[in-house]
């Protein structure tokens, strides 16, 4: 049985930290951090939100999208790397809100990939049946993890939520690709070092801010660019098609900088790509599922376009998908 | 081609058509006196990549402000 979306859903808080902000406080011009990212203003969590409440909002929208009652959801799904707690997963408080009594669930955690990888899991399960229906978001409230005085994570990271809801598609449609890898050797070069098994907390991590995220900024742009296209073509390769098959590119929103690189590494003009950053930034694992949702509002993708996403991010880790939209 | 051509050529087309060929002295840098950022440099390094079938450590581009330098470092990833 195929798997495919039925319907998607969003929430960005309407809180934001935007670039005249960024330019006060490091004194570099407005526009050369727009020329740096593609990014204009992030999203900001309001101090009583966490990642559950984001993504219990974006999965309100997805299930009325899909005309979706909450008891149809076999399994629940949240891609996330700032859940609400470190234990429980955050999806038991999506479970909870949304009075889904009869589903599983479980956090997925592969960062900016997560939500692709989420796609592979949760189409998986339909497609195997699992789960009749599978509620996927991706969530993030990255901005309590960032270093206040880290201008290259504060320019990129914003909070926001997208979620879709998977179920089954006609022979031929939803998900007929997709390729995964990773570089674990790599795992330091976008960290968050201390509050895990290997460096619990103390007051020196604390001091140091090892909790917050430190990210080398020229390794993780160069493997960007790299598996953009490479990921993007493998799965295209796997699904028996070329470049010239696919009607809409969906990269993870990293960095405008990024996905124009990646077009001209695949020959391909920008206006194929899905560049959705402008006003929310990187949002990590959400950030796929609210570039679909952007595109599907502005009527960039019909019945029967074949879509190709990718997410890429710490670990490093990377995949694609590639669906065609009922 | 050679290696300074296809270069200079990599050059012009990772910065849009900003940076003129004839720009493109042995010794103009990169960043300073044609203007590419921080990104545009990352970007020509998977694109010389690309172009010459090799993996260069991001060290010895980051070191390699000019035409002269980047030849320089490209020769050492191209000895057999």
């Amino acid at each position: 049985m195929q798997a495919g979306i039925l319907g998607t859903g969003i929430y960005l808080p309407e809180g934001e930290l935007t670039n005249e902000e960024l330019s006060e406080r490091f004194g570099v011009p407005v526009e050369e951090l727009f020329t740096l990212s593609g990014i204009k203003r992030r999203r900001i969590a309001a101090p009583e939100q966490a990642c559950s409440d984001l993504a219990i909002a974006a999965s309100r929208q997805a299930l009325e999208n899909s005309h979706t009652a909450p008891e149809e959801i076999g399994m629940v799904i949240v891609a996330t790397s700032s859940g609400d707690y470190p234990t429980p997963a955050t999806a038991a408080l999506v479970q909870k809100g949304l009075g889904i009594r009869a589903a599983g669930c479980f956090d997925l955690k592969a960062n900016c990939a997560g939500f692709v990888y989420g796609l592979m899991a949760g189409c998986s399960m339909v497609s195997n049946a699992l789960a009749p229906k599978v509620l996927l978001v991706g969530a993030e409230v990255l901005s309590r993890s960032l270093n206040s005085t880290d201008l290259n994570s504060l320019l990129l990271f914003g909070d926001g939520a997208g979620a879709v809801v998977l179920g089954p598609a006609a022979e031929g449609y939803g998900l007929l690709a997709s390729e995964a890898g990773a570089d674990g050797s790599a795992y330091d070069a976008l960290i968050v070092e201390a509050g895990g098994s290997r460096l619990p907390s103390t007051r020196q991590t604390l001091e140091q801010k090892l909790e917050l995220v430190r990210m080398d900024g020229g390794r993780i742009f160069m493997f960007a660019m790299r598996i953009l296209g490479d990921s993007a073509l493998r799965v295209i390769r796997k699904a028996g098609l070329t470049v010239d098959d696919i009607d809409v590119f969906i990269p993870h929103q990293a960095n405008r900088r990024i996905i124009e690189a990646a077009a001209m590494r695949l020959g391909l003009p920008l206006e194929r790509f899905v560049v959705a950053l402008e006003d929310c930034g990187n949002t990590s694992a959400a950030a796929i599922p609210i570039a679909l949702h952007q595109a599907l509002g502005e009527g960039r993708i019909n019945p029967g376009d074949r879509l190709v996403m990718t997410g890429f991010g710490a670990g490093v880790c990377w995949g694609s998908v590639l669906l065609r939209w009922a | 081609m050679s290696a300074e051509a296809k270069i200079k050529q990599l050059i012009v087309k990772v910065s849009k058509g900003m940076v003129k060929e004839d720009m493109i002295t042995m010794d103009a840098d990169l960043r300073k006196d044609l203007g590419l950022d921080s990104l545009t440099m990352m970007e020509l390094l998977v694109m010389i990549e690309d172009a010459f079938g090799i993996s260069v450590d991001i060290e010895d581009a980051q070191a390699a402000s000019t035409l002269r330098l980047t030849l320089s470092y490209l020769e050492k990833y191209l000895k057999p």
